[in-house]
C-alpha cells in the first residue's frame, strides 16, 4: 500500500521512495523525484528524518523516539514535528507510506 | 521546500568546491549499430572494466558527491550486466540519464529500465522511416524495434527524448523526423553537429552538412522560433568565465577505465584500475590546468566577434588542432550561420551564404592579434590563417 494522504499513527511504516535520486552537499540534502523531475532541497529536520529512515522501513513512532532521544524535547513536540515533516514528505513523494493501522 | 533557485545553488557549491557532480560513462565499445558517423574509437586488445570494477567506481563516484550519471555506449544493453549495473547505480543514489539506441529494448527486459528508475533515456534516431534509419545505422530491422521501444518506455511512463544527428544523408529528413517525434509524444532533438572520432580519425566529419546547408537550418524557424533565435546565451545570461564544465563539475570515463574530462576531450587523466579516481579528480595535471583557465586565456576566440552565437567546445579544439585554446572550425561555421541568421531576422534582409564576409573584423583581428599559430581550422573563423 503507498498512500500520501492516510492518517498518520504511531505504527504508520514509511520508507523512502524507490524513484528518487539524491545527494548531499554540505548540509544541503537534496532529492530529486523522478516522477515529476522536481528538485526539492530539505530542511535540517526533514533531512535528519530522511537520514533515519535510510533503506530500511520505519515506524512513525521510531521517529519520534529518535527525535526525543537525541534532542530531549517532550514527545508530544516531537510528535507533531514528525508528523508535520513525515506529511510534507509524502505529499511531494519523497516518502511513501508501505503500511498504515489504525490505532487501537 | 521546492525552490527555482536549488540548481544554481548546487551549481554554486558544486563549482566552488570543485566537485565531481556530472559524470558521462562508457560502459562498453560494443554495439549492434554501425552508424556512419559514430565517434567511438575502440581499442584493441584492451578490457572493459568488469562488474566489480564498475561498482567500485560507481561507489568513488558517490563519495565524490557525483550526482547527474549518463550511462553510454557503444550500446549499453550490450553488456548482459547492463541491468545490474544501473540498480546498483540507482541504490547509490544518482539521477541517472540512458542513452542508447533502443533496439535491445523488449516487452521482456523494458521493466527492467524502471528498476534503474532513470530520470530520462535518449534515444539516437537517424532517420524518420527504416529505409532510411536503417541503412544509415547499418542495421536491418532496427527502426521499427527502436519505435516498438519507446511505445514500451512511454507506456510505463519513462522519459524519453528522441536524439538526431544530422548529417548530408539524412538532412532532407528532419522535419519528418521532428513530426515523428510529435506522433510518439517525444521531444526530438536534431543537431548537425558531427565530430571526429575521438582518436581524432576525421573519417565522419564527411557527413558534416554545408555551411549553406548549416544556415537553412538555422533559418527553420521551426528548429529557431522567431524570438528564439540562435545565440547561445539568453539576453538575461552572462556567459560563464570557464571554458566548460569539463573537469571543473565534469568528467567522463570510458569503457576500460580511463577518466577524462570529457567524451569530447579524450586526454586520459588516470585509469580507475591503477589509482583512486579521488586521486585522479583531484591531482591530475590535466584537471588542475582546465581549472586554471579561462575564456580570457583563449587564442582568437576571445576576442571573436562571434563568440556570443558560439557554444565552443574546448575538446573539439583540442581534436580538430591539438590546442584547447584555438577555435574548432565545427563551431567556427556554426557560430556564423547563428550570427548571420539573426542578423537576416534583425533586418529582414537574406544574406546569401557566400555574401557574407568577415572581412572587417577580420582586419582588426589580424592587428590586434599578430597571430602567429599553425591552425587548419580558419576557413571560416576570425584568425588569420
Amino acid at each position: 500500500m503507498t498512500q500520501s494522504s492516510s492518517v498518520l499513527t504511531g505504527t504508520t511504516l514509511i520508507r523512502r521512495h524507490p524513484n528518487l535520486a539524491w545527494r548531499k552537499y554540505g548540509d544541503e540534502m537534496i532529492v530529486v523525484t523522478i516522477r515529476n523531475s522536481r528538485i526539492h532541497k530539505l530542511n535540517t529536520t526533514a533531512a535528519l528524518l530522511w537520514e533515519w529512515i535510510g533503506n530500511a522501513s520505519l515506524s512513525l513512532e521510531a521517529l519520534i523516539q529518535n527525535l526525543v532521544t537525541q534532542f530531549e524535547v517532550k514527545k508530544e513536540q516531537a510528535q507533531a514535528d514528525v508528523e508535520k515533516f513525515v506529511q510534507h514528505l509524502l505529499d511531494a513523494g519523497i516518502l511513501e507510506i508501505i503500511l498504515s493501522r489504525k490505532n487501537g | 521546500m521546492s525552490s527555482p533557485s536549488i540548481i544554481q545553488t548546487l551549481d554554486k557549491i558544486t563549482v566552488e568546491k570543485q566537485t565531481l557532480f556530472n559524470v558521462l560513462m562508457e560502459l562498453t565499445y560494443r554495439c549492434n549499430h554501425d552508424c556512419v558517423m559514430c565517434y567511438n574509437a575502440p581499442e584493441k586488445g584492451r578490457q572493459e572494466l568488469s562488474l566489480t570494477e564498475v561498482k567500485s567506481c560507481l561507489d568513488q563516484l558517490q563519495e565524490l558527491g557525483c550526482f547527474t550519471l549518463i550511462f553510454s555506449g557503444g550500446e549499453i544493453l550490450m553488456r548482459k550486466d547492463f541491468f545490474e549495473i544501473g540498480r546498483y547505480a540507482h541504490t547509490l543514489g544518482f539521477a541517472i540519464t540512458l542513452f542508447t539506441n533502443g533496439s535491445l529494448i523488449t516487452e521482456k527486459n523494458v521493466h527492467r529500465i524502471l528498476e534503474i528508475s532513470p530520470l530520462d533515456v535518449g534515444i539516437t534516431l537517424l532517420g524518420s522511416t527504416a529505409e532510411l534509419h536503417d541503412r544509415l545505422a547499418k542495421s536491418p530491422g532496427s527502426f521499427s524495434r527502436i519505435i516498438h521501444a519507446i511505445e514500451l518506455l512511454k507506456e510505463l511512463q519513462v522519459r524519453v527524448y528522441l536524439k538526431g544527428p544530422q548529417m548530408k544523408s539524412n538532412l532532407f529528413d528532419y522535419e519528418s523526423l521532428l513530426a515523428l517525434g510529435k506522433r510518439l509524444n517525444v521531444p526530438c532533438e536534431v543537431s548537425p553537429l558531427i565530430t571526429t572520432k575521438t582518436d581524432g580519425d576525421k573519417f565522419p566529419l564527411q557527413y558534416r552538412i554545408s555551411q549553406e546547408d548549416l544556415l537553412n537550418f538555422y533559418r527553420d524557424k521551426k528548429i529557431y522560433p522567431e524570438g528564439n533565435e540562435p545565440s547561445l546565451l539568453p539576453p538575461d545570461m552572462e556567459r560563464d568565465s570557464q571554458l566548460c564544465e569539463a573537469g571543473i563539475t565534469g568528467a567522463a570515463i570510458n569503457p576500460y577505465g580511463d577518466v577524462m574530462p570529457c567524451i569530447q576531450m579524450p586526454i586520459v587523466a588516470g585509469n580507475i584500475r591503477q589509482q583512486a579516481l579521488a586521486d585522479i579528480w583531484r591531482n591530475a595535471p590535466i584537471f588542475n590546468k582546465l581549472r586554471g583557465i579561462s575564456d580570457e586565456d583563449l587564442h582568437e576566440c576571445r576576442i571573436c566577434p562571434y563568440k556570443d552565437y558560439c557554444s565552443r567546445c574546448p575538446g573539439m579544439a583540442y581534436l580538430e588542432n591539438g590546442d584547447l585554446l584555438g577555435p574548432a572550425k565545427l563551431f567556427c561555421q556554426h557560430a556564423q550561420a547563428k550570427y548571420q541568421v539573426t542578423q537576416e531576422r534583425k533586418t529582414g534582409k537574406t544574406v546569401m551564404a557566400n555574401e557574407f564576409s568577415l572581412s572587417p573584423e577580420k582586419t582588426y583581428l589580424r592587428q590586434e592579434m599578430n597571430l602567429s599559430h599553425s591552425c587548419s581550422s580558419c576557413e571560416h573563423c576570425a584568425c588569420s590563417h
